[in-house]
């Protein structure tokens, strides 16, 4: 089982995971700025000097969620394909992300498939169950595949696998 | 296993630790009487099978009526909850548990190690189990999409 193609449905729980694991962690960390620098962004002070920095920040604070929304989703993406060839949403499924020759993914391959992915806007994944193997559109550009890669859990998994299809006798 | 209620949830620690002691002093009775008991009564039936082939064929023969079975599994069930009655209620008997108890539990008290390992193990393993799983079904649901859709295709 470990090193087939991987299908949408792993690919999409994998990947709401890390949509909701980076929400977590920009909007705990919106919050934890205003908590731990006392700033009130619906009553925010005028900026009468250059120096005033917490009310400078106070104004920035409402347009810093959206901005990071932007700015680290694909930084985050790039940074765990290249580590790790997973990010952590993909390892909670035991997916991983190889060049098409099945070798480690490089830099220029992760910012061709993030960058097409932001493009497409995500639409190229509905190629993934009508190609053969499984390549959504930002795969294809990028020359990746996706694979299962369960490690050691492997056996596990086959298990787990054989109790479903027997109907969990 | 019988409970012997003592110690509600709003009482102190002294009442629920006596709550403890008699759970498992009925649970101790109960393994020393099942065990030694069926022992006992088995060697006592083996020695009198032994003296004598005809009373042998005679059990057998007996025990194989699913009636005459029925009623010495009732009388041996009846003798065995007196047997565990009588010891439940002797104090000799919660003492020596009591004993055995506070040595167990001084025991543990002074190595957790092999408490806190099990813990650990047993958290591991229901990660793992979990997460197989949930591999295990995204894969099947992977599988039925890929053939949906496959059908589909071949159609068209």
């Amino acid at each position: 089982m470990t090193g087939r193609y991987a299908g949408i449905v792993s690919r999409a729980i994998g990947h709401a995971i890390d949509v909701t694991l980076l929400a977590v962690l920009i909007a705990g960390s919106s919050w934890l700025a205003q908590q731990f620098l006392g700033i009130d962004p619906a009553h925010c002070p005028q900026v009468r000097a250059w120096w005033h920095l917490r009310a400078r920040l106070c104004w920035f604070l409402p347009y810093a969620a959206p901005v990071a929304g932007v700015l680290i989703p694909p930084l985050y993406l790039v940074t765990f394909y290249v580590v790790a060839g997973r990010t952590p949403g993909m390892s909670v499924l035991g997916l991983r992300l190889v060049r098409a020759n099945g070798r480690q993914v490089r830099l220029r391959q992760a910012l061709k498939r993030v960058g097409t992915f932001y493009l497409t806007l995500g639409l190229g994944s509905l190629l993934i169950p009508v190609t053969e193997r499984c390549r959504a559109l930002h795969d294809i550009v990028a020359g990746t595949v996706v694979v299962y890669d369960w490690g050691s859990h492997a056996p596990d998994v086959e298990r787990a696998i054989a109790l479903a299809r027997s109907g969990g006798d | 296993m019988r409970s012997s209620g003592t110690g509600g949830p709003d009482n102190g620690p002294a009442l629920r630790r006596l709550g403890l002691e008699a759970r498992i002093a009925d649970a101790l009775v109960t393994h020393l009487v099942e065990s030694r008991f069926s022992e006992a009564l088995m060697e006592q039936i083996l020695v009198a099978l032994k003296e004598s082939r005809d009373l042998e064929r005679l059990v057998v023969h007996l025990l194989a009526e699913p009636e005459v079975n029925g009623s010495v599994d009732g009388m041996v069930d009846r003798q065995f909850g007196r047997v565990v009655e009588a010891l439940r209620k002797s104090e000799e008997v919660r003492e020596l548990v009591r004993e055995q108890v506070d040595t167990y539990l001084q025991h543990l008290t002074q190595h957790p190690e092999p408490v806190r390992q099990l813990i650990q193990d047993q958290s591991r393993g229901m990660v793992r189990e979990m997460l197989a799983s949930v591999r295990a079904w995204a894969l099947l649901a992977d599988e039925a999409v890929n053939g949906w859709v496959s059908r589909l295709t071949r159609k068209a």
